[in-house]
C-alpha cells in the first residue's frame, strides 16, 4: 500500500481557551480528492493549517508524507501546493514575476502546464496583483500552487470568488489534475454541488470535529430523509436511532426525520412499532449539510 | 541561489516607482562613471552630483523599506511550505544589502580621486584621515543598510515600537547627545572603528539565526492595523462603540474609535484623550518636552550663528514645528479613508462630508500646532525681543504650510498623496532660509514665502474637492496581509 500523502492523529487546536478543533484522525491517499464541508467557524480552515503544519496543534499531530508537518524538509515540501483562503500575492509585482519568484524556490516547474492554464482561465499575467479582479487572484493562486506538479494539493475555498463559468472550469482541470491517481486533493468549499461533482471522499466538520469522514457515495446512501405517515397520532418518541433532525406535522400524524446508518430493518420494525407508512428518500449532499447542521 | 537573485530583484522592483527610479539612477551613475574614466571636464561636484542622486534614487525604496519588506516577507505563511522557504529569503536579503553597499561604495569610488585632484590643485593636501577608502565607504554602507533593515524589522512588528521609532527619530538629536554622554568618541580606543564596522555584519547574522529558529514571525503591525481599517470598519469593535457612531454619524467623525487614526491620535494627542483640547494640550506638551530636554536635561551651547540666533533649547524645538506637516497630512489622509465609510452609512452628499472632514482636520492640526507655537513663540520673543518680526512670520509660514499638508492628506487616493507631500515639502525646504528668524531678515522674503503658501492652498483645496467628487470610493485597496505567521 502506498504511503499516506496526510495522516492526522487526534489533531486539536486551540486559540486561548476557545477550542476550535479537537481529535481529528484521519488518512488521506493518492488518488484521493476529499472535499471539506462545514459551516463558517466549524475549524475548516484551522484543520488544513494544522494540518499543514502552519501553526502547532495543541494535541496530536499531522504527518505528510510520513513527515511530521511541523519540520517538513524540502523534498517534502517540494511536493505540496497550497491555496489560501485569504491570497498572498504581493500586490505590485505582475501575475508573471509572481510566478517566477514562486518557481524559483522549487527544483521542478512546470511552465508548460502554467501556461497552458493561464490560458484556459483567461489570467491577464501582464497585469500587477492589485489590479486583478478577486476570481483572477484567487486563479493566479491556484496556478502558483500548482505550477511544482504537486502530489499534495491543498485548496481552502478555492472557488468562492469565481463565476460559474471559471468554476466549471477549475473543478475540470482540478479533475484532470487529480485523475492520474497518483495526486491527492484536499479542498474545502460552500459549494456543496462542487464538492458532490468532484469529490470521493467527504470530510465534514462540525464544531471543530470530524462529523464524516468516508466515500461521498457511502455518505448519501447512509443518510435517509423519512417520511412517516400515521393513522394515529405518533407518540413524543419516535423511538429511531441516529437522528439527525426531525419535524412533526401539525395534525400530529406525519413526521419528516433524517437519519443516518439506519438499517432497512431498523425502518421497518419502526414502521410496524408505529402502525405507520414510512416512505425513504435518499439525500443529495446539500441537502445532507443541511439537515447535519439544521 | 536562483530564489535569492529573484529576491534581491523583487526588493529593487517591489515599489511600482522603484522601477523608473531604477532606470535614471542607472543612467546618472553610469554618467558619473563614464565621465570620471574619461576624465572630461565636469568637475567632481557634478559627478558626484550626479553619482550621489543616482545612489538615492536606487536605494529608495530597498533602503528604507528593506527592513519592513523582509518582515512581509517572511511572515507570509505561503513561505513555510516553499523548500528552503525562509535561508532562501534570507539569503536573498543579504544579497540585496551588499548590492546596496556596493552601490553606495561607488560614488565615493568616483569622487575621491576628483577631490583628491581638486585639492591638490588647489596647493592644498588631502589629510590621510580624511581621505574614503572604497572598501571602508562599502563596509560602512552594509552597516548602515544593515542596521536600518534590523531597526525596521523591529519596530514594524508592534504599534508601540512604531510610535517610539517616531519619537526617537523627532529625538535624534537627544538620542545622539545620550551616547556621546556615555561613550565620548574622543575616549575611543585606536582601531576601534574596525570594532564598529563589525556591528552591522553582527546584528544582521543575529537576526538571520533568529529568523531561522523562530517558531513564527508576526506580521507588520501597521499593516495589520491598516487592514483592521478595511475589514472592521463597518462593524468596528464594540457594540457600544459601533451605535454611538451611527446615531452620530451625519455630524461628527469620530477620531478615537478607529484603529488606525488611534494610532496617530496616541502619538498626535500624547495624552490619549481625543478630546479637541488634548489635541491643544499635546501640541504645547511636545513644544515644553523639547524647551526642558534642550535646555536643562542636555543642555546644547549657545549658538551665535546668523541663523534664527540663540539658545539651542528653543531653536531645536521650533525647528521641529515644520514637521507637525507631515503628521497634518497624515491626520487629513486618514479622516479622508474614515469618511468613505460614513458616506456609506450616513448618506451625506460628497459636498457635504468633504467639508465636514475638511473642518475636523483643520480643527485638529490647528489646535495642536497652535499649542506648540503658544509655548514656543512667546520664549522666543522673551528671550530674543530683536527677532520679534522674524518669529512670527516663521510661524505664519509654518501655519500655512500645515493647511497646505492638511489638504495634501485629503487629497489622499493614491500615489499622488506622496508625490503632492513631498513636492510642498521641498518647496517649503527650498524657502525655509528665507524666514528663519534673524536680525536682519529680509520682510518681504519671509513675506513672500507666506503668500505663497497661502495661495498654494486654494488649489491645493480645489484639487482635493475635485477629486471627492470623482473619486471610486473603493480605488484605496489594502494589499492582503498574512494573517498568520509561517
Amino acid at each position: 500500500m502506498s504511503q499516506a500523502a496526510v495522516s492526522i492523529d487526534n489533531l486539536g487546536k486551540s486559540f486561548g481557551k476557545h477550542e476550535v478543533l479537537r481529535g481529528i484522525s484521519t488518512e488521506v491517499r493518492a488518488g484521493d480528492v476529499v472535499g471539506v464541508i462545514g459551516k463558517n467557524g466549524a475549524g475548516k480552515t484551522t484543520l488544513l493549517e494544522a494540518m499543514l503544519g502552519f501553526s502547532p496543534p495543541s494535541s496530536g499531530h499531522a504527518r505528510i508524507f510520513g513527515e511530521d508537518s511541523l519540520a517538513m524538509s524540502a523534498a517534502v515540501k517540494a511536493r505540496i501546493g497550497f491555496v489560501p483562503q485569504q491570497d498572498e500575492l504581493l500586490p505590485t509585482l505582475t501575475g508573471e514575476r509572481q510566478l517566477a519568484l514562486t518557481a524559483s524556490f522549487y527544483p521542478r516547474w512546470d511552465r508548460e502546464l502554467i501556461k497552458r492554464l493561464a490560458q484556459e482561465w483567461e489570467v491577464p499575467l501582464q497585469r500587477r496583483a492589485s489590479a486583478l479582479s478577486g476570481g483572477e487572484r484567487q486563479k493566479l493562486s491556484t496556478l502558483l500552487a500548482l505550477g511544482n506538479r504537486p502530489d499534495l494539493l491543498v485548496l481552502d475555498e478555492p472557488v468562492a470568488a469565481l463565476d460559474p463559468l471559471a468554476r466549471r472550469k477549475f473543478l475540470q482541470a482540478l479533475l484532470d489534475i487529480a485523475v492520474d491517481r497518483e495526486r491527492a486533493v484536499i479542498f474545502s468549499s460552500h459549494i456543496v454541488s462542487d464538492l458532490e461533482r468532484v469529490a470521493n471522499r467527504i470530510w465534514v466538520v462540525k464544531d471543530g470535529r470530524m462529523l464524516w469522514d468516508g466515500e461521498t457515495d457511502n455518505l448519501k446512501q447512509s443518510v435517509r430523509r423519512l417520511h412517516i405517515q400515521a393513522r394515529e397520532p405518533l407518540p413524543a418518541e419516535l423511538g429511531l436511532a441516529n437522528v439527525l433532525s426531525a419535524r412533526r406535522g401539525t395534525d400530529g400524524r406525519t413526521a419528516t426525520v433524517t437519519v443516518r446508518d439506519l438499517a432497512d430493518a431498523d425502518i421497518d420494525t419502526a414502521a410496524t412499532r408505529l402502525g405507520a407508512h414510512i416512505e425513504r428518500e435518499g439525500l443529495g449532499l446539500e441537502d445532507i449539510f443541511l439537515e447535519i447542521h439544521a | 541561489m536562483k530564489a535569492a537573485l529573484q529576491v534581491v530583484r523583487t526588493c529593487f522592483g517591489l515599489v511600482p516607482l522603484q522601477r523608473w527610479l531604477n532606470g535614471i539612477s542607472g543612467a546618472l551613475i553610469a554618467m558619473s562613471v563614464g565621465a570620471a574614466i574619461l576624465g572630461t571636464g565636469l568637475g567632481f561636484i557634478g559627478l558626484g552630483v550626479a553619482g550621489l542622486l543616482g545612489l538615492c534614487l536606487i536605494a529608495l525604496a530597498p533602503g528604507f523599506c528593506g527592513g519592513a519588506m523582509l518582515r512581509y516577507g517572511l511572515s507570509l505563511t505561503l513561505l513555510h511550505l516553499r523548500p528552503h522557504g525562509r535561508a532562501r529569503l534570507l539569503l536573498g536579503a543579504t544579497l540585496a544589502i551588499t548590492l546596496l553597499a556596493t552601490v553606495a561604495a561607488l560614488p565615493v569610488t568616483i569622487v575621491q580621486p576628483q577631490i583628491t585632484r581638486s585639492i591638490a590643485g588647489g596647493g592644498l593636501e588631502l589629510d590621510s584621515n580624511l581621505a574614503l577608502q572604497v572598501s571602508r565607504s562599502f563596509l560602512i554602507a552594509w552597516n548602515v543598510v544593515a542596521i536600518f533593515w534590523v531597526a525596521t524589522f523591529a519596530i514594524t512588528a508592534s504599534r508601540i515600537a512604531t510610535i517610539v521609532a517616531w519619537l526617537a527619530l523627532m529625538g535624534a538629536p537627544v538620542v545622539g547627545k545620550l551616547l556621546d554622554r556615555v561613550i565620548p568618541v574622543d575616549a575611543l580606543p585606536q582601531g576601534s572603528a574596525g570594532l564598529l564596522l563589525a556591528i552591522g555584519p553582527m546584528t544582521w547574522m543575529l537576526l538571520v539565526l533568529w529568523c531561522l529558529k523562530a517558531r513564527s514571525i508576526r506580521p507588520m503591525a501597521f499593516h495589520g492595523i491598516l487592514t483592521l481599517q478595511r475589514e472592521n470598519e463597518p462593524s468596528d469593535t464594540s457594540a457600544s462603540s459601533r451605535s454611538k457612531r451611527v446615531d452620530n454619524a451625519p455630524s461628527t467623525i469620530d477620531v478615537r474609535q478607529k484603529p488606525p487614526t488611534r494610532l496617530f491620535a496616541t502619538f498626535w494627542y500624547l495624552n490619549g484623550s481625543g478630546s479637541i483640547a488634548g489635541a491643544a494640550a499635546a501640541g504645547a506638551g511636545v513644544a515644553l518636552s523639547g524647551v526642558l530636554v534642550f535646555g536643562v536635561l542636555i543642555p546644547f551651547p549657545t549658538s551665535g550663528g546668523a541663523v534664527w540666533p540663540g539658545p539651542s533649547w528653543l531653536k531645536v524645538p521650533a525647528l521641529y514645528l515644520p514637521a507637525f506637516a507631515a503628521i497634518a497630512a497624515l491626520v487629513g489622509r486618514l479622516l479622508a479613508l474614515r469618511a468613505r465609510h460614513l458616506w456609506l452609512r450616513a448618506g451625506m452628499d460628497r459636498a457635504s462630508l468633504f467639508h465636514l472632514t475638511e473642518k475636523y482636520c483643520l480643527l485638529i492640526t490647528g489646535l495642536t500646532l497652535g499649542g506648540g507655537a503658544a509655548v514656543l513663540l512667546p520664549l522666543s520673543l522673551i528671550q530674543q525681543p530683536d527677532i520679534a518680526a522674524s518669529v512670527f512670520t516663521y510661524g505664519a509660514a509654518t501655519c500655512a504650510l500645515v493647511v497646505c499638508m492638511v489638504y495634501v492628506g485629503l487629497s489622499a487616493w493614491s500615489y499622488s498623496f506622496i508625490q503632492l507631500g513631498l513636492g510642498v515639502i521641498a518647496l517649503f525646504l527650498y524657502r525655509l532660509p528665507s524666514i528663519l528668524p534673524q536680525p536682519n531678515a529680509s520682510p518681504a522674503a519671509a513675506l513672500g514665502t507666506i503668500m505663497m503658501f497661502a495661495l498654494l492652498v486654494f488649489p491645493l483645496r480645489w484639487y482635493a474637492r475635485r477629486r471627492w467628487s470623482k473619486l471610486d470610493w473603493h480605488a484605496w485597496r489594502l494589499p492582503t496581509m498574512a494573517r498568520r505567521a509561517a
